[in-house]
């Protein structure tokens, strides 16, 4: 059975802002949340049994206590010291956690990854999108990424600091070659130990990245693929429990949502954008996906 | 001239170093009274250095110009610089880095700055201890990255993203913060430095020392003897130098080929260019490449 974009809740900025507060952050880059000074429960961001569309990367932190969570539909026990990679564009769902949690999340956009890869020349990064990390880190890892998380926050939240932006970019450029490292992702991105049918879901990812603004069958993925369309929706279900079609919907949507709010486009030109033979006709592709109207999602958004 | 490496100067500092191209070294650990080896000198070529004294003072001398650097100030002295250490008790950090390295970084980040200006001199400031423990916490943050067993890969770029937050402090201090002025207001200031900006605008088209001279209207003889008494170097070894500078930050870039940069930088021929080079850097600019580019990607 296919889930619908339906089931999901976007993850999105605007709904943790009014949850809780970062702690600091960096506006469009980076977000940091923790509750290592207080009794906020992880649960205030994310409800048990609730399964959310990641909207941005997140490297999350678990300082003390026991979870249980599905990312992609992998499910995942952790502990303390335990550390998971989600990129963005993922569906996080917690199963379960202990009465007393401490957590630190990293919250970082696409203009944040974009910016590393160019700052440290990685290439095919949106490979990663799809996929996730999560290991239990030694105490020197744990020591240095919590050392780092508190000196961000702390630079962040600095006032007269007229370099920030650099500051900022440099602790992310940290962060991401930590979790390279930390995971060995490196070597992964290469290829190597990777099933063919891990193969073909990052390679379908990658074509998104490319084609999403033109081609929205699945049809085309899945010859550029040189596989069935029924095979790829098979493969994409078992990496991220989603069918290809629903994939391909959500992507041209965060695509036309970026149009929208980013780039201030009018209804018109995204439909042009995207390759939409009418506005009207992108219209009821928008509302399918996301429940509601372009014209009512712009008028939420600008308000 | 002799080039010396860094670490020679202090007697018994910690320095550690990636590749000849980030060398870190400071004496903050050194129990007994802290000193450095006096009386040596050093030549910089292509290096952006950064010192910083922490405690004491550090009397030198930078082409030919006296200087004393006391607690909590803050040097860059920029490449084509002699150093020379008079006397000194000081505990300190030196960030030295190639200057093709700081350019790319500089680029990346957009701050605005050309980390290849100001060739042949040095600037000095005064901060606060406050400002100074920041830089002397990244620096040593920088240092502990370096030779950190968790940063298998990519330690090059925790190394860049370490400097880049040791900019964003450092520039954020000296944003609108006076320098100590060394040069003293006169004519041949004023000529030097209309020359290196005069150089600045036109190294890609002219090196000779006859169109330089007949555009700040001096003898060329006279032109020498100002470049000598700031660079101890005549007119037509500075604009060799500093044309050099910028071949081999194109080289280290590595996104042309060789005809490419001798038609940039207008030589009449590949050969010519060739030779111009090898008789300036010491190398031919294909082995230069082949040592000292940056490889065109990491991953495929």
């Amino acid at each position: 059975m296919a889930p619908t974009s339906s089931r999901y809740i976007e993850d999105t900025l605007e709904r943790i802002k009014p949850l809780q507060k970062a702690k600091a952050s960096m506006d469009k880059f980076i977000y940091l949340y923790d509750n290592l000074d207080s009794n906020v429960e992880p649960t205030v961001i994310y409800n048990i049994g609730k399964t959310y569309h990641i909207q941005q990367s997140l490297l999350f932190i678990l300082v003390h206590g026991t979870m249980r969570i599905h990312v992609n539909n992998k499910e995942l026990q952790l502990s303390s010291h335990s550390c998971v990679y989600i990129p963005a564009y993922s569906t996080l769902r917690i199963q379960m956690k202990s009465i007393e949690t401490k957590y630190m999340l990293y919250r970082f956009d696409n203009n944040a990854r974009n910016m590393s890869s160019n700052d440290m020349g990685l290439y095919n990064d949106h490979v990663l999108a799809g996929t996730m990390y999560q290991k239990r880190m030694s105490d020197a890892e744990f020591t240095y990424i919590k050392t780092h998380y508190q000196e961000l926050a702390q630079g962040l939240n600095q006032r007269e600091f007229k370099h920030k932006d650099i500051f900022a970019r440099s602790y992310n450029n940290i962060i991401r070659v930590f979790v390279i490292n930390i995971f060995n992702i490196d070597s992964d991105i290469k290829g190597d130990a990777v099933s063919r049918q891990e193969n073909l879901f990052r390679q379908f990812i990658d074509l998104l990245n490319q084609y999403a603004s033109q081609e929205r069958e699945v049809q085309f993925y899945a010859e550029q693929l040189g596989i069935t369309p029924k095979y790829l929706s098979t493969i994409t279900n078992v990496y991220s429990g989603k069918n290809a079609s629903t994939w391909i919907a959500e992507y041209v949507v965060t695509l036309a949502k970026q149009l929208m709010k980013e780039k201030r486009c009018k209804i018109q030109e995204v439909s042009t954008m995207l390759n939409f033979p009418s506005q009207s006709f992108f219209g009821r592709f928008f509302k399918r996906t996301t429940g509601i109207s372009p014209k009512r999602y712009m008028l939420s958004e600008l308000k | 001239m002799q080039t010396e490496s860094f670490n020679q100067i202090t007697s018994n500092e910690e320095c550690v170093k990636y590749e000849d191209k980030f060398i870190l070294a400071d004496n903050l650990n050194q129990a007994d009274e802290p000193k450095i080896m006096n009386n040596t000198t050093v030549y910089n070529e292509q290096y952006r250095c950064s010192v910083i004294v922490v405690q004491g003072a550090l009397n030198m001398v930078i082409n030919g110009i006296s200087l004393r650097v006391k607690a909590n100030e803050y040097l860059t002295v920029m490449p084509y610089t002699s150093i020379e250490i008079k006397s000194s008790r000081c505990k300190f950090i030196c960030i030295k880095i190639e200057a093709y390295i700081i350019h790319d970084i500089f680029n990346n980040i957009n701050i605005g700055i050309n980390a290849l200006d100001g060739c042949y001199t040095f600037n000095h400031y005064r901060l606060t201890p406050r400002q100074v423990e920041t830089l002397t916490h990244d620096y040593l943050h920088m240092k502990e990255d370096l030779l950190n067993p968790l940063f298998k890969n990519m330690r090059i770029d925790i190394i860049k993203a370490r400097l880049c937050t040791y900019i964003s402090h450092k520039y954020t201090f000296i944003d609108k913060l006076p320098q100590i002025p060394h040069y003293q207001e006169n004519e041949s200031s004023q000529l030097f430095i209309s020359f290196m900006d005069l150089l600045s605008k036109n190294y890609k088209k002219e090196r000779s020392v006859q169109f330089y001279s007949q555009q700040l209207g001096v003898q060329p003889k006279n032109l020498s003897t100002v470049t000598v008494k700031y660079t101890g170097k005549t007119a037509s070894r500075v604009i060799d130098e500093y044309v050099t500078l910028h071949i081999k930050l194109v080289l280290y870039n590595n996104r042309y080929n060789i005809k490419e940069v001798s038609d940039m930088f207008n030589f009449a021929s590949q050969s010519f260019f060739g030779r111009y080079f090898k008789r300036v850097a010491g190398c031919s600019p294909r082995k230069y490449v082949s040592t000292n580019s940056k490889k065109l990607s990491k991953k495929s």
